[in-house]
């Protein structure tokens, strides 16, 4: 088929294969298999000294934040426990909360810089705009419409899906600093692709293989000048060895728009498909961020969604997250 | 002998030779020697294409400053250009002045980016203060903003060493010229190695006074806690290059600071840096323009600025920004 010249096509550089079989391991668990434990990873004591340490000698000696270098800094219990969030996040659950910081004793300024370090360990970190914003502030921004845009600077429900999924390199990581929690709701959700891929090879075999063919993906005026407006690329892939999501039904429904192109029943149907059986079998895990946990999840291999929340009117009880994007492919600016 | 508790003891690790016989090398020049193009280094059309094009790069994706490296960039003619200006200043005459960027052609954050990258070409910036800053703004602010350093002011600066009184010296320091002064403001540098001839001719007692050991105050740039005076030389050769540690403002204060009397001959010797230097002509002088990077080799070499006095307008008002490097120690100020 032809695209219009709005349209980058991705189909060529992914894939067209398929898993022989259901997911038996480790990765393609459910709610009633997972228990927090699973998914928890605690800051050790040697953590929050080093981390101590290290606010102390930036107090000291500082730099701006983006030249800080986890190499300059005494980090070995931080390292140790990164690398089992990162393991949890690449080889079980698809991801971790590192359970807490002590923000209480940080500035924001020293929060932002402690949250930097441990990015970088995590892995590289990557600007989720074209002007390069590194740590995107996620809470309410006064306007729950925001133009059918960013969803997530609303207070409204955001349903299962992967973080830029219509950009052209998807985050491999993300990650989200809770600064303070909502005074009522935010639930956060996260479901591994492979068992959302057994659930839906079990009862909906058409839906899944409908996943592995392309979708229009709006990019919601992220890309960069002149960049096209939406690609076309599946929403699954599989390589031998790992799938890879790129699902968000509100930018599916948009890139479907902006590319002029009409949604045909199996394809509604499939996305419809996606956000129903994931509650139906309770697929997905649950939890509630609390300040100074660190939600790492793996943004390819797993959907994530938020409940609805409300703030309330004391500053400490408005939701406000710090968002972090992480790949090692390509270049750190937005489209890599 | 033992030092107060507000001195920092760096004399310990300063090697403690003395040249055999005069330098004769490619830093021993002396003005007469020198002519604009022995220290200029013309941007050419293909650079200023090669920098437009990042321009244009991160006007469509941008990432913070100090994120940007110049991998990301297909730039192989600016790297040659600033590997000619490193070698100028580092192991050639001590001094280069790039001429010039197009900055009518970029905004304030552009020409910022294309610094930091021509920065990171030349060698690791670091930061110039505790906080952390990494771009300072020089130029005339309001006395009670300026602190203790004498470069934001429009007065004359004697010859001397960037950080003289720090732990690790900035190898390099390189200046932005945004926008020269209406009147004066000259720089000059002089290099060690003509200065120690010179001296050794002249003065070859006050030289040796320059060997020994001085008190240099730290302006208060230093970490909370930590000594407020340092004690080294002024002159350090390790048998191979001749470091210099100089301000004579840093070394009068040091003293009142560290209680001790500074006798005949240390003054002597101080005094004797300044006026030899002008006396023999031993440095070059240029006057920095818009757009111009003045690159000097901060160890092996003296600089001056000379009085200046701004206009009302922005433009007519002096305003260069600095940066300081070294490839030893982390990027912080104190390495």
């Amino acid at each position: 088929m032809s695209d219009a010249p709005t349209i980058l096509d991705l189909t060529g550089e992914t894939q067209n294969l398929r898993p022989d079989k259901p997911f038996n391991d480790i990765r393609a668990w459910t709610r009633a298999n997972l228990t927090p434990d699973l998914w928890t990873v605690l800051v050790t004591d040697s953590m929050r000294d080093e981390l101590r340490a290290v606010v102390i000698q930036l107090r000291q000696q500082n730099l701006p934040t983006f030249m800080l270098q986890p190499e300059h800094f005494k980090l070995a219990a931080s390292r140790t426990v990164m690398a089992e969030a990162r393991h949890r996040v690449d080889d079980t659950c698809g991801f971790a909360i590192i359970d807490r910081l002590p923000l209480d004793e940080w500035t924001l300024d020293e929060i932002k810089s402690v949250y930097w370090l441990l990015g970088k360990i995590l892995c590289r970190p990557v600007a989720q705009n074209a002007t390069g914003e590194m740590f995107r502030d996620i809470r309410y921004q006064g306007d729950n419409d925001y133009g059918g845009r960013d969803r997530s600077l609303t207070m409204q429900r955001l349903t299962y899906h992967n973080d830029n999924s219509g950009n052209r390199n998807v985050p491999h990581y993300q990650s989200l600093l809770c600064l303070n929690a909502a005074a009522e709701g935010g639930l956060s959700e996260y479901c591994s692709i492979y068992s959302l891929y057994n659930a839906l090879l079990e009862v909906s075999p058409v839906e899944l293989e409908r996943l592995f063919h392309p979708f229009y993906h709006n990019r919601f005026g992220l890309q960069a000048d002149k960049e096209a407006v939406a690609i076309r690329a599946p929403a699954l892939t599989w390589d031998g060895a790992r799938l890879f999501g790129r699902c968000s039904i509100n930018k599916i429904t948009g890139g479907y728009r902006v590319a002029e192109q009409e949604i045909d029943n199996v394809t509604r149907a499939t996305l419809e498909r996606v956000v129903s059986i994931i509650p139906e079998k309770e697929l997905s895990a649950q939890y509630l961020l609390t300040r100074g946990q660190t939600c790492i999840i793996n943004n390819r291999e797993g959907v994530h969604h938020r409940e609805a929340y409300k703030d309330s009117d004391s500053d400490n009880s408005k939701r406000h997250l710090l968002r972090m994007w992480f790949r090692d492919e390509g270049r750190e600016v937005f489209d890599g | 002998m033992s030092l107060p508790d507000n001195v920092l003891n760096l004399s310990s690790n300063t090697p403690d030779l003395r040249p055999s016989a005069p330098f004769r090398n490619v830093k021993t020049w002396t003005r007469a020697d020198f002519t604009p193009r022995d220290w200029t280094v013309p941007v050419t059309v293909t650079v200023k294409n090669e920098l437009h094009s990042i321009v244009d790069q991160l006007t469509s994706q941008n990432l913070p400053l100090h994120m940007l490296t110049p991998d990301h960039f297909d730039m192989p003619k600016t790297r040659a250009m600033m590997a000619k200006a490193r070698g100028m200043a580092d192991v050639g005459p001590g001094v280069a002045v790039i001429d010039r960027l197009p900055l009518d052609d970029w905004n304030e954050d552009q020409t910022r980016s294309i610094y930091w990258l021509l920065a990171r070409l030349l060698c690791r910036p670091v930061a110039q203060t505790m906080k952390g800053t990494i771009f300072r703004n020089i130029r005339d602010i309001l006395d009670a903003e300026r602190g203790t350093d004498n470069a934001m002011s429009q007065r004359q600066l004697t010859y001397h060493n960037d950080n003289s009184g720090n732990r690790v010296l900035p190898k390099f320091t390189s200046l932005l010229c945004l926008y020269p002064s209406i009147e004066g403001g000259e720089s000059e540098y002089c290099s060690s190695y003509t200065l120690y001839n010179a001296l050794a001719e002249e003065a070859p007692e006050l030289l040796e006074r320059l060997f020994q050991p001085f008190y240099h105050d730290r302006r208060g740039l230093q970490a909370n806690g930590q000594p407020t005076v340092s004690w080294v030389p002024c002159f350090a050769y390790d048998g191979n290059k001749l470091w210099a540690r100089f301000s004579q403002m840093k070394i009068k204060i040091g003293h009142e600071q560290a209680g001790a009397e500074m006798d005949n001959i240390t003054r002597a010797a101080l005094e004797a840096v300044q006026s030899i230097i002008p006396q023999k002509r031993l440095s070059l002088r240029y006057m920095m323009e818009r757009g111009q990077i003045q690159i000097i080799n901060n160890r092996e070499g003296l600089h001056y600025r000379a009085h200046f006095k701004d206009g009302k307008t922005l433009e007519q008002k002096r305003h260069l920004w600095r940066l300081w490097h070294r490839d030893e120690g982390r990027p912080v100020y104190d390495g």
